[in-house]
């Protein structure tokens, strides 16, 4: 696995009118980040603090690359925690200003009338691993279900009995070229239709290519309304929270250059995603809603909403997710997908977040 | 102990309290049961006092003088509310009791791993050192080994193994805790000895220290220490649908000497009365009963302990599921050591008071 190397220079397309003006991006997954925006908390926040906001999806495509490298020097980005730490690595300025935990840890998918049960069933069977081929950015979606399979495979105390076959996708990158608005617009409607690459998968299960993949609960339990795939195991269901590790925990991280010298924008942002993360904890069904824009996996909101209440949605930096960050780090390091090691704690700086929580 | 029977008031003395009255000791363990919240809310002084009663905490006597008699049931007055252990034990060999209501709220407890070690499932612990506590305590019964032993052979049971597929390493506790003197429970454990003590116990040093590679630990106790982000559960004996499993230090037994029992049956029932409401408060106002019983208790939160209650029970009963959970931990521990001798719990369980209690509560 060769590491994705980013050029030194960034290639930033987009002239900030000034640096008040901060570039926002947020992965499809379970965020406070998405309702702050939706219920335009964010919007409010950074307004009091005299800055603005834009999306990055909104600018043309060549900044978009950004969401995964973050060479923006004013970007906000709130996601899975691959993309991130490949960035730190790389070297990019960044401060790591908030976690929240997911507690997914993603499945292991079979066809249904396969015979095969559990994960040991699969010795001597093929599992099926996307494989992105440029190498422009880190391949998250892979890393991610590399540490899935390879845990189920320990966990069903199997090692090399089972093949491992790359599934390579070389492109579309994006759903769409068009610019979005926000992230309902660039999720809602286009995440599970034509131009979806990360199809390759479930299309080698169904084609037989492949005897089982990795999936989160959400493309899980999308795959399964057909009758034609079940999950033979679920890491979310042990008590062992590293197995949880998986993309996540979600990290929030600003640039470096924004953050040093607009403190007030950052703590504005976090204050709105910590208001969110209250609002949801008491609000699940308006919560689903919104999310079911965003997310369109779930088949309808109470789905959705018993999803919700597993997650705990105000950021944090708490020592176990902190532990999660370095968990996933090490993975990365020592799967290849990482160039150079770095210090967790000397990223996260929890001072924005303290003066968050204290001004609420 | 002899001293303590000295020191402690005997029902009706006339020395403490005119005629009337008839002082009680009480104590009770940090875990959820419904003589907990009675005591916060006040209401076991308010049924003690309808049939002229005082309630007098245990661990109110000085120079810690109520700490071994939680364990041994050495006084001739003493209602005792909590883990199963030490009064199965205090039954069996150290003092006649009456067994009067049982709470099925125990959790079955974990095992316990460092975060970044390479073992994902009990499995994998084969040959590898498990650490168990050992007291150094002799006036006491280990309890914590006891739960912790039982634990450990149940989940290597589930794996398809044996104690000697690992090795069992012994963890030397002193055990010689001292307390300041208490009025309830709430300020007992507001000394915060019990979290401190969970967390920093020989058994949670060794495993950090890698003198051990697992360790058996109470949900609530793994709770802050996973939350460290050092430590990862690998077995939850929560997670199966075998109830027995769920049989640790439990059930919650509530018993009190037998020769009070007969004399005072009205104080009995009136403890009971107040047990019985608490519950039903319990079970109807979770939220609030979390935050009290969070202050007695060690889930590192109320929002914790608010979930660890959900969908529990915490009326006492003598149910014969609950009755066989007694068994079962009674039998586990004569077959492994813990007791001297054998007992019927069948004949040790007076149904009467919680009858009479719950028949005086109709209608209220």
């Amino acid at each position: 696995m060769s590491s994705a190397t980013l050029e030194r220079e960034p290639k930033t397309h987009h002239k900030p009118a000034a640096l008040t003006e901060a570039i926002y991006t947020i992965c499809p997954v379970l965020v406070a980040s998405h309702i702050a925006v939706h219920k335009g908390w964010l919007e409010r926040e950074l307004k009091k603090a005299k800055g603005s906001l834009k999306y990055l999806w909104s600018l043309p495509q060549e900044n978009w690359l950004s969401h995964f490298n973050h060479t923006l020097p004013n970007q906000f980005r709130d996601g899975g925690n691959i993309p991130a730490i490949h960035a730190r690595s790389e070297g990019q300025r960044t401060k790591l200003i908030g976690l929240t935990f997911s507690n997914d840890g993603g499945q292991i998918l079979a066809r249904v009338g396969s015979g095969i049960n559990k994960v040991a069933d699969l010795n001597g069977r093929k599992i099926g691993l996307y494989q992105r081929v440029k190498t422009d950015r880190v391949d998250f979606w892979r890393a991610t279900a590399q540490r899935g399979i390879l845990l189920a495979l320990d966990l069903a105390g199997l090692k090399r009995e089972v093949e491992i076959v790359d599934l390579p996708v070389d492109g579309p990158d994006y759903y769409s070229s068009a610019p979005t608005q926000n992230s309902a617009e660039r999720f809602g409607v286009a995440a599970n239709g034509a131009n979806n690459h990360y199809g390759a998968e479930i299309d080698a299960l169904l084609a037989g290519k492949v005897d089982a993949i990795y999936a989160n609960r959400g493309r899980a339990h999308l795959f399964q309304r057909d009758g034609k795939v079940k999950a033979i195991e679920d890491l979310g269901r042990y008590p062992d929270w590293t197995l949880q590790v998986a993309n996540s925990p979600f990290t929030i991280t600003v640039s470096e250059e924004l953050a040093n010298d607009h403190p007030e924008i950052v703590i504005a942002y976090l204050r709105a995603a910590i208001h969110a993360g209250r609002w949801i904890e008491t609000n699940q069904d308006e919560a689903a809603e919104i999310f079911g824009g965003i997310i369109s996996q779930w088949t309808g909101k109470c789905q959705l909403k018993s999803e919700l209440a597993k997650y705990h949605f105000v950021p944090n930096l708490s020592p176990k997710n902190l532990a999660g960050i370095d968990v996933e780090k090490q993975f990365l390091l020592d799967q290849g997908y990482l160039r150079k090691d770095f210090d967790v704690t000397q990223w996260a700086d929890s001072h924005f977040l303290e003066e968050a929580l204290k001004s609420l | 102990m002899s001293s303590i029977l000295e020191v402690a008031p005997v029902h009706g003395s006339a020395r403490k309290a005119p005629r009337s009255v008839t002082e009680v000791y009480y104590t009770i363990c940090p875990v959820f049961n419904a003589a907990n919240v009675a005591v916060e809310l006040g209401w076991l002084d308010e049924e003690f006092k309808k049939v002229n009663a005082k309630a007098v905490y245990l661990r109110s006597l000085p120079d810690n003088k109520g700490w071994i008699p939680h364990y041994t049931h050495s006084l001739l007055n003493l209602f005792r509310d909590g883990g199963a252990i030490p009064t199965i034990q205090a039954k069996a060999d150290l003092a006649d009791t009456k067994l009067i209501g049982l709470t099925g709220t125990q959790s079955g407890g974990q095992i316990l791993v460092r975060a970044q070690s390479d073992l994902w499932r009990v499995a994998d612990l084969k040959g590898r050192k498990i650490g168990l506590n050992r007291s150094l305590n002799k006036d006491k019964i280990d309890f914590v080994r006891g739960t912790a032993e039982r634990g450990i052979l149940n989940a290597l049971a589930l794996s398809g193994m044996k104690r000697a597929d690992v090795q069992i390493v012994d963890l030397d506790d002193a055990d010689d805790h001292r307390f300041e003197p208490a009025s309830k429970p709430s300020e007992l454990w507001s000394q915060n000895s019990g979290r401190r003590l969970a967390t920093g116990s020989a058994e949670v040093r060794a495993l950090k220290e890698g003198v051990v590679d697992a360790i058996y630990s109470h949900a609530g106790r793994s709770q802050t220490l996973v939350e460290t982000g050092e430590f990862k559960v690998i077995e939850d004996l929560n997670n199966h649908p075998d109830w027995t499993l769920r049989v640790a230090n439990g059930p919650i037994t509530a018993a009190v000497n037998t020769q009070f029992a007969e004399e005072h049956a009205e104080v009995v029932v009136a403890y009971l009365r107040a047990a019985i409401r608490a519950g039903r408060w319990i079970n109807a106002n979770r939220e609030a009963a979390a935050a009290i019983l969070h202050r007695v208790t060690f889930y590192p939160t109320v929002a914790a302990t608010a979930r660890a209650i959900a969908g529990f029970d915490f009326i006492p009963n003598l149910s014969p599921k609950n009755l066989a959970g007694v068994e079962i931990e009674k039998n586990f521990l004569r077959d492994h050591g813990y007791l001297k001798k054998d007992f019927d719990v069948k004949a040790w369980a007076d149904s009467r008071f919680l009858q009479e209690a719950t028949d005086g509560l109709q209608g209220q």
